[in-house]
């Protein structure tokens, strides 16, 4: 469903993503985790179409983003990491637009169902300017939810979400998936990622650490008391990194 | 273009109605919005006297003149990077658009049309002050509004190019090819240059007009002067109009056509104008003009002076951190006053008394359009708010630092005209003694002001009659206090001076009163702190 292969994203003179490659099938939570800087966002954003490759090809639900935009686009939905709403339109017209955009058929029914979902129905006709950070962001994923997606990018949803807004969102995001989405999750919140998602990527100074499922990775750090934990996979891979980079270049693949 | 983009641009127009609505049944926002149009109005009327009482420019005038204008207003983009609003879109749209099922055409057509309501806008109010430099309404406003579509069409073209050039040109070869032929195109153009030269500029104007490199640049300028200059509708405004309408379609088609990717480019630029306003609230807005000196630079830290010393401090590292784009006006502001300084006349009192206004107007002018204090600090109010000082050794450490900067500045640009004078010192030390209060009103004036009524500052769009109505109550508020503080001190002065006939007196009068208001202020200021309420007073 999501096919990155070989990606590079540069600036001028730096690089922020080398030679990324990675699958996330129908059914699967990648969570992509990493140090600030490491690539993750503009992992995303190359994916939602916002920025183009340097180099390397990505797909969405079977369609090359860079040369079939709309019908990559048309599938997938991006929640950023700070949602940016139009201040002057009230949360109704912000699904109005959206099912407008992706041809959503029987707006009031699901539009009604999501706002109810997240608890935003009494919002409904509020101006985006007059809702919290937390409702934006409920917003932002009832838009990205409305025309039923094949392939969702989570760029750290859990800001600013109070604890039940939280578990729904867990608990969607498991919905979705099991429906046969595939899904990308970005997040510093390590437990939060060992609890939802099936396979993980790990990424430091653009380029991949690990790639595989959790339990490999568990398996992989494992000590003397049993299977690790995500967080302690992520500092060892980490660290083993830091230390691999001060005393000699980084590999080009990773562990 | 997608429906769903048409329903967008509808739903916005229908927003800003509904804005503009809201708005106008608060006291508050009705009072912005009379302001706003009486204030338009001020601007009009006098215009339309003009043009109907005084009488019409030479056509063949503005003609000649009108496409230099135009020119002007081209290169001058060009040189800076007011290009880059061809291609801004706002962060929402980002988010929505960019990610969204649409083509890049469609998204370039939605950002043209969304743009026309302000072209429209802008072209009926310049249509009405540029009245008298046509012949009809109808032809001024058509003229205007081709004119701007042009300006912007244009910027638009250049940007996708330069999106087009940077991601073809990126090897060397194709770099050196590329540096050829612009070298080629400038030489041509260099080629022209001796046949322009004279010591009339007028002569110049028409030389350039007559060369063949001028006639072709010039070209689609003067059809939009005639635009603007059509003496009759048919067959002058209909024929020329037309014309201007297929450039402008032109230019559309073009934009269209070249189907660039964007994308990348547009999210820097929003994102970078969005820093900009980011930094404009957070009183760094200077920092937008230049380059910022870095945590390097420290000034030593203050005695503690009941609170106010470790406050001033921060201010003043603040104000030095964020000074590079003010150092930068400064050096523009000597370059444009050196050549009256140098004049031989500039012993004249009254030229000098004019700088001296000037300069005054300017630290007015800067502390409107940067704010310090506690307007720059409306995001760290809460820390303010729990510090374990009093409110009036925060008021007085909010304020003073950029009291005293503005003064220093001040100071050194009257140092400057003495040291070219000769004569008037007196006017010149008056005013060196008098800076310290004066901006200690405005600045405390400002803040407080502030703080009674806060606003975040925010990107205006053209008919935005509420914003543009509070930013001129703010402006009058000001103006009025300093009026009426200046003027009490100036009054007192001169009543002592009229009974003992002593400029001394009549100066350390007006002064210590001067003074005397700064504490009052100072005193209100800090109470306005103290009622400040976060949960209600903190604008979205």
């Amino acid at each position: 469903m999501i096919q990155v292969i070989d990606y590079h994203k540069t600036y001028r003179d730096t690089v922020a993503v080398r030679g990324l490659s990675f699958e996330v099938n129908p059914g699967e939570i990648l969570g992509l985790v990493g140090p600030n800087g490491a690539g993750k966002t503009t992992t995303l954003r190359a994916l939602a179409g916002i920025i183009p490759p340097t180099q390397g090809k990505l797909q969405v639900a079977g369609h090359d983003i860079i040369n079939e935009p709309v019908e990559a686009k048309s599938k997938l939905a991006y929640v950023p990491d700070n949602p940016n709403l139009f201040d002057n339109l009230t949360v109704w017209e912000h699904l109005l637009f959206s099912a407008g955009a992706y041809q959503v058929a029987h707006l009031n029914k699901i539009g009604d169902e999501l706002l109810a979902k997240f608890d935003m129905t009494e919002h409904k006709h509020k101006l985006a300017q007059e809702l919290s950070r937390g409702m934006r962001q409920k917003v932002a994923i009832c838009c990205a939810y409305l025309h039923d997606p094949k392939v969702i990018l989570f760029d750290e949803p859990h800001t600013g979400l109070d604890p039940r807004g939280i578990r729904t969102i867990k608990d969607s995001i498991r919905e979705k998936a099991q429906a046969g989405a595939a899904i990308i999750i970005s997040s510093h919140m390590l437990a939060l990622v060992e609890d939802l998602c099936t396979n993980l990527l790990i990424l430091h100074h653009g380029q991949s650490l690990f790639s595989g499922k959790i339990g490999d990775a568990r398996k992989a750090f494992a000590d003397v008391d049993g299977d690790a934990t995500l967080e302690e996979v992520f500092f060892r891979v980490t660290e083993k990194q830091n230390g691999a980079t001060e005393s000699s270049p980084a590999p080009a693949n990773g562990v | 273009m997608h429906p769903a983009l048409i329903t967008l641009l509808r739903l916005n127009m229908y927003a800003r109605l509904r804005y503009t609505v809201r708005s106008l049944k608060t006291f508050r926002g009705a009072a912005f919005f009379i302001v706003a149009v009486g204030w338009f109005g001020l601007m009009i009327v006098p215009n339309l006297m003009m043009a109907t009482k005084i009488g019409r420019t030479d056509p063949e005038t503005v003609r000649s003149v009108f496409p230099f204008i135009l020119l002007a207003l081209c290169l001058l983009q060009l040189l800076s990077s007011a290009w880059e609003k061809a291609l801004q879109f706002k962060l929402c749209e980002v988010d929505f658009l960019f990610t969204g099922p649409f083509t890049r055409r469609e998204l370039l057509a939605y950002k043209i049309i969304s743009s026309l309501g302000g072209t429209v806008f802008m072209s009926l109010l310049f249509s009405v002050i540029f009245l008298r430099h046509s012949p009809s309404w109808l032809a001024c406003f058509c003229g205007l509004f081709f004119s701007f579509m042009f300006v912007g069409f244009l910027g638009m073209i250049i940007l996708l190019l330069k999106q087009m050039i940077s991601v073809r040109a990126y090897t060397f070869t194709r770099i050196v090819i590329l540096t050829i032929v612009l070298a080629g195109f400038v030489l041509g153009m260099g080629r022209e240059i001796p046949n322009l030269i004279s010591e009339n500029s007028l002569e110049v104007i028409k030389n350039f007009r007559e060369s063949r490199g001028g006639f072709y640049l010039l070209l689609p300028l003067n059809i939009l002067g005639q635009v603007l200059t059509a003496e009759h509708y048919v067959p002058d405004l209909l024929q020329w109009g037309f014309l201007a309408l297929v450039m402008n379609l032109i230019l559309f088609l073009i934009i269209m056509a070249l189907d660039a990717n964007y994308l990348e480019t547009s999210l820097t630029i929003s994102q970078k104008m969005y820093t900009r306003m980011q930094k404009a609230r957070k009183g760094q807005a200077w920092s937008n003009f230049g380059k910022n000196l870095t945590s390097r630079w420290r000034i030593p830290q203050l005695p503690r002076w009941g609170g106010v010393g470790p406050i001033a401090w921060r201010q003043l590292t603040h104000i030095m951190r964020n000074s590079g784009g003010m150092f930068f006006f400064l050096i523009i502001l000597l370059i444009a006053m050196a050549p009256p300084l140098l004049f031989e006349n500039f012993k004249d009192e009254k030229l000098q008394s004019f700088f001296i206004g000037v300069i005054v107007w300017i630290s007015v002018i800067f502390t409107m359009s940067f704010p310090f204090g506690f307007r720059g600090d409306l995001d760290n109010m809460d820390w303010f708010k729990m510090l374990p000082l009093s409110s009036m050794a925060i008021a007085i450490g909010q304020t003073v630092g950029i009291v005293f900067f503005i003064s220093a500045l001040q100071i050194v640009l009257i140092a400057l005209c003495a040291l070219f004078s000769k004569g008037g010192y007196l006017i010149l030390l008056t005013a060196v003694l008098f800076t310290l209060p004066f901006n200690g009103i405005l600045i405390a004036m400002d803040n407080l002001l502030f703080l009674l009524f806060p606003i975040r500052i925010m990107q205006s769009s053209p008919g935005d009659f509420q914003n543009f109505g509070r930013q001129m109550v703010y402006f009058l508020f000001k103006i009025l206090a300093l009026v009426i503080g200046l003027g009490i001190a100036a009054g007192l002065g001169g009543l002592l001076y009229w009974l003992t006939e002593s400029w001394v007196l009549f100066f350390l009068v007006s002064w210590s009163l001067l003074i005397l208001e700064n504490m009052i202020i100072m005193v209100m200021l800090a109470w306005a702190f103290e009622r400040f309420d976060l949960s209600v007073d903190t604008p979205v």
